[in-house]
Formats: C-alpha cells, sequence, structure tokens
C-alpha cells in the first residue's frame, strides 16, 4: 500500500536551465576533540542542489546531520571538506545572507521582546528600512496567524507554538528566495501545520526554494517535490517525491459508487491479470482533513467557539 | 551600503537599551545607587571643615557610584553577546546580513548611553546633596592648576648638573644627566641643601580669564627632622625678567605652605617663575626634603563645581564605556561565566600592573640592584616592565585626569584633556575592539 497519497500539487516542477539556488558539493563535516582529533564524522560527501520554485525536504533519523548539513549550508559551521554555494556566493557573505530566510529548529528568541519588536530588530539586522519594517510587520504577524491583540506581549507570555510563529514570520521577514525550515511545525497544532503547508505552497508559488528539515513524514508528502534521505552522515536516498513513492508493481483503481454486492465481481474480473493476488479495502479520509472538517462544523455551530491558549 | 550598516547598529542599539532594563538590571542598580550614594553618606565621618566634608561627599559618593556601574557595565557586557550564543539566539543574528562588528557597537551603544543616563542621576543627587549640605559656592568654588613649562625641568636639571659638578665632570656626563631629570620627575623626595635652590616656571592664562581673583599656590615639604622642625627658607616669585613680584618665608608652616599672589602683581604675565630657596647656613645641616615634580602647584578660580561634575561625568563615561567594550569583546571569544572572570582579571591586572607606585619600570630596574639573576627572572622582568609600560600608555589618557583626586580637592578637570580621554580610552578602544572581536565571532561554530 502507498502510505503517502500524492496529489497534483505535489508533482516535480519542471526542471528548467536557471542557476542551482543552493549547491552542496562533496561536503564533510568531522567534529574534532579538544586536542583536535577526529571525533565523529556528522556528514560524509554530500552533493546535492535545489532550484527555483523547489520544495526540497531532508529526511533523516535522529543524528543523521541533517542540522549540521543546514548549518554548513547557511555558514554557521565551517565544512571539513567540500564547498557550498548559495546564489553562487559563499554562504557567509552579507549578500547570500540577505536573500535568506532560516527558521531553525530551537528559535529562541528574546523573551523580554514583543512580536513586533522582535520583528522590528531583526528587520534592522536585514537592513530594512524602518519605513519597510512598519509595512512588513502587521501583514506578517497577520500571515503567521499572530493576532493584533498578542503583537505587543512580550514572547516570553506565549507558548511554544506561538513562539514558533513568530519564528516563521521572522524567517519570511526579508522576502527571502531561499527559505530553511528546520521542524517549522514543531509545537503547533493540526490548524497551525495545516497553515504552515498551506503557507510553504504559497511561497512555492511565489518562486521561492523552501529547505525543509522534518521528522513529520506525512508532512513532507503533502508539501515537497523532492526528498534527501540521510543516514549516517551520508546521503541515502535522492529524487523527486513520486518517483522515489511510485510503487512501479502494482496500480489502483479508485471506483466510486459500486454496490457493495459487485465488489466480489469486479475482484473476480480483475484477478487473472494479477498474478500476485487482487486486494480490496476502503480508502479512508486523512486524519488531518478530517480534523480540520470537524474543527470547522464546530466553528459553524453557535455556542462552540474556541478558547485562547 | 551605509544606511545598512547603521540600520545594524540601531537594532543592536536598541536591544541594548531594552534587555538591560527589562532584565530588571537598571531596577537593581538604581536601588544600589540610591542606598549607596543617598543612605550611607548620612553617616559619613568629616574632619569637621567644609571642604573636608566636601571631599568625602564627592570622592565616596561618586567612587562607590562609579565602583558599582562598572562592576555590572562589565559584567553585563559580559552577558550581551554570550548569553545570546549560549541560549541558541545569536544563530538568527550570524545568518542575517548584519557584521558582527555592527551588532558589537550597537550592543556597546546601548550600553553606554543607559550608563550615561544612570551617570547623569548619580552626579544630579550628588549635587543636590552637596547643595543640601549648606555647601555654597565659596566652599565648592574650583581652582585651576596651571600648567607647568615642562622645559624647566630640563634646565633645572642642567643647572642641578653644573651645581653638583661645578668643574670636574663624572665618568658619564650624559647618564647622570638623565638620573638627575629622572630623579626629578619621579615620586621620590629630593634634598634641598642649605643654600641650595630649585625652580618652577607656570604659564599663566590670558589676564582676561578671572582677572579679580588671585593666584593661590601650595607647596608641600618636609624637613629632615620632621614637620615639627622648622628651616629658614624663602619662596619668591619673579617676572619673566627676573622682577622679584613675590616673596613668602616658611615659617613653622608644617609641611605645607599656602600663600596667594595678588591680582594686581600677576596681571598681564605670561609666565611665572617660582624660587624655592633655603636659605640656612651650610654647616647647619638643615634640608628641606621636596617631591619636585608635584612639591609646588599654583591655581586660579575657574568656575564652579556643576562644571566640574559635568567634566568628571564625562571621564567616569569613558571608563564605563571602555569596560563595556571589554565585556562584550570577552564574550565574544569566551561562555559567560568564563568570560566575566576573564574580563574582572584582566581588569585587575590593568589595574595594578599600571600603578606606578606599583610598578614603576626605572625604579625597579635599581632596587634590584647588580645582584645576579637567571635568564628566565630577567625576561619575567622584562616581560613585568613591557606589561606595565604597554598599560600605562594605554591608560595614560584617564591616569592623567585624575578625575576623583581633582573633583575631591576642588581642582578643575580641563575640558580638552577630558575629552580627549573620552575620544581615546571612551571611542577609539572600543571600536578597536569592536573590529578585534569580530573576527573570533564571525569563526565562531554555532
Amino acid at each position: 500500500m502507498n502510505r503517502f497519497p500524492m496529489n497534483a500539487q505535489n508533482q516535480s516542477p519542471p526542471r528548467d536551465e536557471t542557476r542551482p539556488v543552493l549547491e552542496a558539493e562533496h561536503l564533510e563535516k568531522t567534529f574534532l576533540d579538544f586536542w583536535k582529533r577526529p571525533r565523529v564524522k556528522a556528514v560524509a560527501d554530500l552533493s546535492f542542489s535545489a532550484f527555483p520554485g523547489e520544495v526540497l525536504g531532508l529526511l533523516g533519523p535522529n543524528g543523521s546531520g541533517k542540522s549540521t548539513t543546514i548549518k554548513m549550508l547557511l555558514g554557521l559551521l565551517r565544512p571539513t571538506a567540500g564547498s557550498v554555494r548559495l546564489f553562487g556566493l559563499a554562504p557567509d557573505t552579507p549578500q547570500a545572507r540577505a536573500r535568506i530566510g532560516y527558521l531553525p529548529e530551537l528559535s529562541n528568541l528574546h523573551k523580554f521582546l514583543t512580536p513586533r519588536e522582535t520583528l522590528d530588530y531583526y528587520g534592522g539586522l536585514f537592513g530594512l528600512s524602518s519605513a519597510k519594517r512598519r509595512e512588513t510587520i502587521p501583514s506578517l504577524l497577520d500571515r503567521v496567524g499572530i493576532a493584533r491583540k498578542d503583537a505587543d506581549r512580550a514572547i516570553g507570555e506565549f507558548s511554544k507554538g506561538m513562539a514558533r510563529r513568530v519564528g516563521l514570520a521572522q524567517a519570511l521577514l526579508n522576502n527571502p528566495e531561499l527559505v530553511i525550515l528546520d521542524e517549522p511545525t514543531s509545537g503547533l497544532d493540526p490548524i497551525g501545520r495545516h497553515d504552515v503547508k498551506e503557507m510553504i505552497r504559497e511561497l512555492r508559488k511565489e518562486g521561492k526554494t523552501i529547505l525543509l528539515s522534518s521528522h513529520l513524514l506525512g508532512e513532507v508528502a503533502d508539501v515537497c517535490t523532492r526528498v534527501l534521505i540521510l543516514v549516517s552522515g551520508r546521503l541515502h536516498a535522492e529524487g523527486p517525491l513520486d518517483t522515489l513513492l511510485r510503487q512501479n508493481d502494482c496500480c489502483r483503481f479508485t471506483v466510486n459508487g459500486i454496490a457493495p454486492d459487485r465488489i466480489d465481481a469486479a475482484k473476480a474480473a480483475l484477478e487473472p491479470f494479477a498474478p500476485n493476488g487482487v486486494r480490496v479495502d476502503r480508502p479512508s479520509v486523512p486524519l488531518e482533513d478530517f480534523f480540520l472538517d470537524a474543527i470547522r462544523k464546530a466553528n459553524a455551530t453557535p455556542g462552540t467557539q474556541p478558547h485562547d491558549e | 551600503m551605509m544606511s545598512k550598516f547603521l540600520s545594524g547598529i540601531q537594532a543592536g542599539f536598541m536591544l541594548g537599551i531594552r534587555a538591560p532594563l527589562r532584565s530588571r538590571l537598571v531596577a537593581t542598580l538604581l536601588f544600589l545607587l540610591a542606598v549607596t550614594i543617598i543612605v550611607l553618606p548620612q553617616n559619613l565621618v568629616t574632619d569637621g571643615t567644609d571642604a573636608g566634608l566636601l571631599r568625602m561627599l564627592l570622592t565616596w559618593t561618586l567612587g562607590s557610584a562609579v565602583t558599582l556601574l562598572s562592576i555590572a557595565t562589565l559584567w553585563a557586557g559580559c552577558a550581551v553577546i554570550s548569553g545570546d550564543i549560549e541560549e541558541k539566539r545569536y544563530v538568527l543574528t550570524a545568518t542575517s546580513p548584519a557584521r558582527p562588528f555592527c551588532v558589537f557597537l550597537g550592543r556597546w551603544l546601548g550600553l553606554v548611553v543607559l550608563n550615561a543616563l544612570l551617570l547623569t542621576a548619580v552626579l544630579g543627587s550628588v549635587y543636590v546633596q552637596v547643595r543640601l549640605r549648606g555647601l555654597g559656592p565659596e566652599q565648592t568654588g574650583v581652582l585651576r592648576l596651571l600648567p607647568q613649562d615642562p622645559l624647566c625641568l630640563q634646565e633645572e636639571a642642567d643647572r642641578l648638573y653644573a651645581t653638583i659638578f661645578p668643574t670636574q665632570q663624572p665618568d658619564s656626563p650624559e647618564a647622570v644627566r638623565a638620573a638627575i631629570l629622572r630623579d626629578l620627575k619621579g615620586p621620590l623626595h629630593l634634598p634641598l641643601e642649605p643654600g641650595m635652590e630649585r625652580r618652577w616656571r607656570f604659564f599663566l592664562p590670558d589676564s582676561s580669564a578671572s582677572p579679580e581673583q588671585p593666584i593661590r599656590g601650595k607647596l608641600r615639604y618636609l624637613t629632615a627632622y620632621g614637620s615639627t622642625q622648622t628651616v629658614n627658607a624663602v619662596l619668591e616669585c619673579f617676572d619673566p625678567d627676573g622682577n622679584r613680584i613675590f616673596s613668602q618665608p616658611l615659617d613653622d608652616h608644617r609641611g605645607l605652605l599656602v600663600f596667594e599672589i595678588p591680582p594686581s602683581l600677576r596681571n598681564g604675565l605670561p609666565a611665572l617663575t617660582v624660587v624655592l630657596r633655603n636659605s640656612e647656613p651650610s654647616q647647619s645641616g638643615n634640608t628641606l626634603l621636596i617631591r619636585h615634580n608635584d612639591a609646588l602647584q599654583l591655581f586660579l578660580p575657574y568656575g564652579g563645581l556643576a562644571r566640574n561634575l559635568f567634566f568628571g561625568g564625562i571621564a567616569c563615561l569613558a571608563l564605563l564605556a571602555l569596560l563595556a567594550a571589554v565585556g562584550i569583546a570577552c564574550g565574544c571569544c569566551l561562555s559567560f561565566p568564563v568570560a566575566a572572570f576573564a574580563a574582572s582579571a584582566l581588569c585587575l591586572i590593568a589595574l595594578v600592573a599600571g600603578n606606578p607606585d606599583f610598578s614603576n619600570p626605572d625604579e625597579a630596574a635599581h632596587s634590584h640592584g647588580t645582584s645576579t639573576t637567571s635568564m628566565l627572572a630577567e625576561h619575567l622582568e622584562s616581560l613585568s616592565r613591557s606589561v606595565s609600560a604597554g598599560t600605562n600608555s594605554l591608560l595614560s589618557p584617564m591616569r592623567k585626569l585624575q578625575v576623583f583626586d581633582r573633583l575631591g580637592d576642588g581642582i578643575a578637570l580641563e575640558p580638552q584633556d577630558v575629552l580627549c580621554a573620552f575620544a581615546i580610552t571612551g571611542l577609539l578602544y572600543p571600536v578597536l575592539l569592536a573590529l578585534l572581536s569580530s573576527v573570533p565571532l564571525r569563526r565562531r561554530e554555532l
């Protein structure tokens, strides 16, 4: 059974001739101990690229080198070997950094600042004028779901999910061309996760490139066009999602409106064509869709308003 | 590009202001400062004179307040960037296009502005307390120290050399001249034998400055047999043409002669030569001991306490700005507790190594005599001298001001000296530290 049902939105974009936004060649990272002896090889001989409009998923078990790879891409760690180019530039140049948005796995923001002040601070670091910041920040806060009344509360009073939303807003502040998201939905409720996925799809439509690292495979399947699977610091699998997940030795027919007493007949008709057998089951709605639908219906019913966190 | 540069500094500045305010550091400091400068001075024990009370008020309250602010600034500086790195907040700053230099300067500027506000509150409080204690302009008037002619010191050394060696020359005359000059500049008390004299030359300001005010002078001296023994000596003043315009015998002044030269005698004169002559018979052996470099000081009235406090505040702000930069620089390289310890240790070493009373390189070279030392000891001594000399030269603009001594003694702080000290210690050094710190900050792996 194909555990990750595909939809038309996740088809790979046509690979055009534009220059890759991100190029990593033969990346290696070995951490040293105090005496400069090699201690652990976190990433070994990793090469990949990302093109405009792609949503690239970075998957792997704990300790596979995902965060290390991301940090090398951002210039936060120096590769032991190999090279990284972002927009054709070294990753630690101001010109490259001006075009990147980054949401780390642990986005610890200054607890004493409000969301507005936080975005104002980072907007200043990105060189945005005060007029531009005044114009951008309210709409950005709306986009990530921070209510106006919460925009002037200290982040220290927020839940983890709300703080994460502020972090997401920070990652989009400079309208980046490359957005790197490390566990973006961590701490978010299902509605928040849905909103983030929608946002990623919108960003993709805007032509941005997104690099997404996540343990939530369902969310990766929903939004990514291509995935890299790292195991023990090495690239284990890479390619468009539809290609990687396709089971070429079977196919599925979805029959709508068939009467229950005709199912056996239909199965019997197919059996001569399937030497390995025919399996019949009833498709189910994804839990997320069911949950969102339930919430929508509840909100539409009078007397069942959602509570603040 | 300049706007992006300034934008980064401005962003850091706003954060540098908000962080201490919202972390209750400023509130805690205000409370401690209030206790130190308002509550505790109520029990000050003085010598009963207005000058003594003023001195205690100014040196105690300002000294304590600046000490508190120094410690807080140094440690807050250490926490600024090291705290962000340890709590994983710096990652977002590091991945922005803002240069580490701009981030450093912005955060530093925030600390400096906060210190300026706190210092203003401290100085205002001190001024109000002085007035509430009934000390008016008469008691709090400030005197300007008249500058000595540095050429006079060389002439004095040559004159003493000629007196000591009237005919026969020593084996190395240049070394002896240098030794005499060094002794005149040094902290030791030198003998003024019977029949000998010492000279000083002072520049006088334009006669339009305080035309009705007398020149006040202080001469500090010791006698060979203690201050109870009088010595027959006289202090005389001469104009540039050599005419004597003033004379004052030492009499029994117990080591401190205070005198006044009436304004009518000094008007229009560009300089004044003061001569102290030991008039005792040569067989008497009654010797005066004086520390030539600072034995004699001449003053003119020069403004009031408020003006002096203002310039004193600028000098203190320069010191606090340097401490903030040192703290932030240490925090760029080390984690917080280690950075705080390292910064505190560096300041202590600078305080001790640069103190001329503790390690005057020239005095140390003499005091070791001719005993043989190992090569290691020689190298260590050389290193010690280098550290001391380096620290002295780096901090000389601040040391030259002698802020608390002058404030307490009612001696004016010269604006050009204060502004020079501020420019070097409070601006240039922090900018250099920012440039140097941006290297480890950029190379640090997060």
